[in-house]
């Protein structure tokens, strides 16, 4: 027989160009082009233009950088945003310590509404403080009476309040999970060594975690910047960069929206800035979480016992009230937006006559927009997990740029690209859904890929070994593996579609309102009891995929971070 | 029953080199082994006889047929994996008619041969079972069924018994050769396990740097090394520096007649430890050297003295008997190794034998 095999081996370069994997590779591609790289662009772009004359000119940032309109709120957003921060770390750090060491009674419990906490949409923690401590609050009220002076929840206290509440479940789950998992001889051989409990924390303890308290950090600080609702509602006159380029942006419509999109290069920067920052601190410590020699949980006692049990309960409390607050004032009967003092379903009432339309648009929206991140999520972490190329590995850094991008200036973005034939789709529900699709994509490819990267390469190989094709080796047997990772980032994802504010609150017109939406303009005209209601709905929804979240994933609160 | 050639393969990563031109050709039926340290390319190479890797130039053909260019899928060759590869989401029996599925058999037939299959790798009784409620052993059984199943030309194994525990790896070493025998397959089998690979194989195929550096049977593997890579990698080996002259080969301070005729210059000469003998040998059949022992090791079955001669360290095994079983570092010792015992190489980077 004669063997040759130098014609093959040219046919073999141009065929495998067509195969499946490089076709959904490009298509995805192509999609992160248009849905990403284009509005992002766009209002890069934008940020150098001359509104009047249309030419180019820096102005746009000399004005931003120096007037003191823009820069106080520059210092404002700063100011919200390590405040959050530092707060989230105060109230996350501690509550996670205690519960990853001690044998804290109700541990579940404490999990479980920081997780209900941390998917609940900031803007609805903002507006239960208002009724609590605002001017004629529960608490605000009765204590004035009584001749005592409460300070004003307005302004930054009241945002440094919610964003701690709301951000500080990031570094609790973060931290509590990395503390379970520390080898337990480093503690031990610094005990040996004569290191007393408080010197071990800080000295061995503290910067063992340090990666996970500085991640949970760090998505505190990011969030915070980005937030719209919470300063839009409780902030009254005190302006940051995402309410002033929601501002601007309403201001300039019409024209060329240049400041406003100043304004959003200026907070790309500043959570681009954190996040390389905090990779930068990460890449000089790298420790392997232990599977062995595990810590164990001491037995709490006496006055310190009960101090401990304190804090963390009081944590919860404090984090559950918003939800509390909501529900209880969704079944308070109303007259218009007047509250009688009775119990009713007045409210959900006005919801169903009023606005089934707008709860109608958010499931419908959510949905559409989990059906797209699920199905692109399962092949991009194919790609990024499978394929390791330098393109893969952009897709992989270019999926990164959601989480840095805030709503308000992704929104300007689709709104400055999809203006104009062949892509006109101001006013559309699809607008709202591609927006949502994109800005949650991230987070559904991160849970995809993390149970993709538990899947061995070789149960695919040994498929397509036994005759499979690629695709459908894929999915006949990868995907049935995958699902349970998949229906966790649909769930996921679900919440955050359906609680998305600060990137709709641009591109809806009356046809396409949101629960979210609607609730921001029904506390801003006073209605508390329909914004309840509404909120309500939210968070039952919300729960339900939490629930379903924690039944199937082996690490429960693991999941939500 | 195929026969398997492999004609001038070639695979480079960057500027890594996996492959270089290896050239096999395995005879039908054969078990053959590749054997080589880890990043020597014998995974490499295995992965691109399944299509796994697609090679940057030379051919594979499967009885004259080539399959070089074909996409994994299509190619018939079946595969057993070192992490198993067991389909978790299925049964032990949907696992193994999995590739039956795949070639649209006949429900009545696929039902018979898989039933058949498992009866062979005694895991007749747990066709229901998930993939989880197996052991490791177990596992690896399910995916030798379902390679076998499909009754592909070829049969290729990834470091299949690598995860399991010694003494089942010994167990279902001589299942696996049992099978390969009775169904007369072509078999290419990877292990970085020398003992393995040599008490498995028809044929060994030691890899080194992405090079073939032997083929041959195990025995000649083991007794005439082509080169001094394997010479070191198959079975441990004492070293000595060699100069050869006038038919004399001058080696540790010593004398001895030179056993390749008309050699002359430096050369590597080498012994297996096992061919060292305590005391004094005949001085024209053996080379005698003084020492002291640096450490004596029992390790069952034998015991593993180390010599220090001044020049050279040598090591030996010899059965444990009373006067070596004493032995205690530092005391004075004689060895002798045998004229005929030797081989040579050359005095280079990985010389060749010298014969």
């Amino acid at each position: 027989m004669t063997v040759t095999a130098a014609p093959a081996s040219r046919r073999r370069r141009i065929m495998p160009l067509f195969n499946f994997w490089n076709v959904v590779f490009a298509l995805c591609l192509a999609m992160i082009a248009i849905l990403l790289i284009a509005p992002l662009s766009e209002v890069f772009v934008v940020g150098f233009v001359d509104p009047e004359t249309g030419g180019y000119t820096l102005a746009n940032y000399a004005t931003v950088l120096s007037h003191p309109y823009y820069l106080g709120a520059l210092g404002n957003t700063m100011l919200v945003g390590v405040g959050g921060m530092a707060g989230a770390c105060l109230i996350g750090v501690p509550l996670a310590y205690f519960v990853a060491r001690f044998q804290v009674k109700a541990r579940s419990l404490i999990s479980t509404v920081a997780v209900l906490a941390l998917v609940s949409p900031p803007f609805i923690g903002a507006y239960s403080w208002i009724l609590v401590l605002g001017n004629n609050g529960w608490v605000t009220r009765p204590l004035r009476e009584l001749g005592l002076a409460v300070p004003s929840i307005y302004g930054t206290p009241g945002i440094i309040l919610v964003f701690t509440l709301k951000f500080f479940p990031f570094v609790y789950l973060m931290t509590e999970s990395a503390l379970r998992s520390i080898n337990r001889s480093f503690e031990e051989a610094a005990a040996n060594l004569g290191c007393s409990p408080t010197s071990r924390f800080f000295r061995v303890t503290l910067p063992l975690v340090f990666p996970a308290v500085s991640s949970g950090a760090i998505l505190a600080f990011v969030l915070s910047i980005a937030d719209f609702g919470t300063p839009a509602i409780i902030g009254r006159n005190f302006r940051t960069l995402s309410t002033i380029a929601y501002n601007q942006y309403t201001a300039e419509m019409g024209g060329t929206p240049s400041i406003a999109v100043a304004i959003s290069m200026l907070m790309i920067f500043i959570s681009m800035a954190a996040v390389l920052l905090q990779r930068y601190f990460l890449s000089k410590r790298r420790y392997a979480g232990a599977l062995t020699n595990l810590p164990e949980q001491k037995p709490l006692s006496g006055l310190f016992g009960v101090l401990v049990h304190a804090f963390c309960y009081l944590v919860v409390l404090l984090a559950a009230l918003p939800m509390i607050v909501v529900f209880y004032t969704s079944i308070l009967a109303t007259k218009g937006p007047v509250f009688t003092g009775a119990f009713g379903l007045t409210s959900y009432a006005r919801v169903w006559n009023e606005l089934p339309n707008v709860v109608g648009n958010s499931f419908a929206f959510a949905l559409a927009a989990v059906a797209m991140i699920t199905v692109t999520s399962a092949f991009i972490s194919y790609i990024v997990v499978r394929r390791e190329t330098w393109l893969s590995g952009l897709l992989d850094s270019l999926l990164m740029v959601p989480y840095v991008v805030p709503g308000v200036v992704m929104a300007i973005g689709f709104a400055l690209t999809f203006n104009r034939p062949p892509v006109d789709l101001i006013g559309t529900a699809l607008i709202i859904i591609l927006v949502v699709f994109i800005r949650r994509l991230p987070y559904g490819v991160r849970s995809t890929s993390s149970i993709l990267r538990q899947i061995k390469p070789s149960i695919e190989e040994a498929a397509v070994n036994l005759g499979a094709p690629p695709a459908l080796a894929f999915l006949k047997v990868t995907v049935p593996i995958m699902i349970p990772g998949i229906v966790v980032g649909a769930m996921m994802s679900f919440i955050t579609a359906i609680n998305e504010l600060s990137s709709t609150l641009l591109l809806y017109t009356g046809a396409t309102a949101t629960m979210p939406i609607k609730i921001y303009s029904a506390v801003l005209d006073g209605e508390f009891g329909l914004a309840a209601a509404l909120s309500t709905i939210l968070l039952v929804s919300s729960g339900i995929c939490v629930f379903i979240v924690f039944r199937l994933s082996e690490n429960r609160e693991g999941a939500f971070v | 029953m195929a026969r398997v050639q492999i004609t001038d393969l070639k695979k480079s990563y960057g500027d890594f080199t996996a492959l270089k031109n290896i050239s096999l050709d395995i005879a039908s039926g054969a078990f053959f082994t590749l054997l080589g340290p880890s990043g020597c390319g014998k995974t490499t190479l295995l992965r691109a006889i399944a299509g796994f890797h697609i090679q940057d130039e030379g051919g594979i053909h499967v009885d004259g047929v080539s399959i070089g260019d074909k996409p994994a899928h299509l190619r018939d060759v079946g595969m057993v994996f070192q992490d198993y590869a067991v389909f978790p989401h299925l049964s032990v029996f949907d696992n193994v008619a999995f590739g039956l599925r795949q070639r649209k058999v006949p429900a009545a037939e696929l039902k018979a041969r898989v039933g058949q299959m498992l009866d062979i790798v005694q895991l007749g009784p747990l066709a229901s079972r998930m993939p989880h409620q197996l052991s490791g052993g177990q596992q690896q059984r399910v995916g030798l069924a379902r390679a076998l199943v499909i009754r592909p030309k070829v049969l290729l194994m990834d470091e299949p018994l690598s995860n399991l525990d010694a003494k089942l790896r010994v167990e279902l070493r001589r299942d696996i050769r049992d099978l390969q025998r009775e169904f007369g397959i072509t078999t290419v089998y990877v292990t970085h396990d020398q003992e393995e690979a040599l008490a498995i194989s028809d044929q060994v195929c030691v890899m080194y740097g992405g090079i073939a550096q032997q083929v041959a049977a195990p025995w000649d593997i083991y007794s005439r090394a082509a080169n001094l890579f394997v010479a070191s990698f198959v079975g441990s080996n004492n070293r000595l520096k060699a100069v050869a002259a006038d038919g004399r080969l001058e080696l540790a301070g010593t004398s001895m007649p030179c056993l390749v005729p008309g050699l002359a210059g430096p050369a590597i000469a080498t012994i297996r430890p096992e061919k060292v003998r305590l005391g004094a040998g005949e001085p024209d059949a053996a080379v005698t050297l003084g020492g002291t022992v640096r450490h004596a090791m029992f390790i069952g079955r034998e015991l593993e003295i180390a010599v220090d001669t001044g020049d050279v360290a040598i090591t030996a095994l010899v059965a444990p008997e009373a006067n070596a079983v004493r032995l205690k570092p530092g005391d004075p010792i004689e060895i002798s190794l045998p004229h005929a015992d030797f081989a040579l190489y050359e005095d280079a980077d990985n010389g060749r034998l010298l014969s």
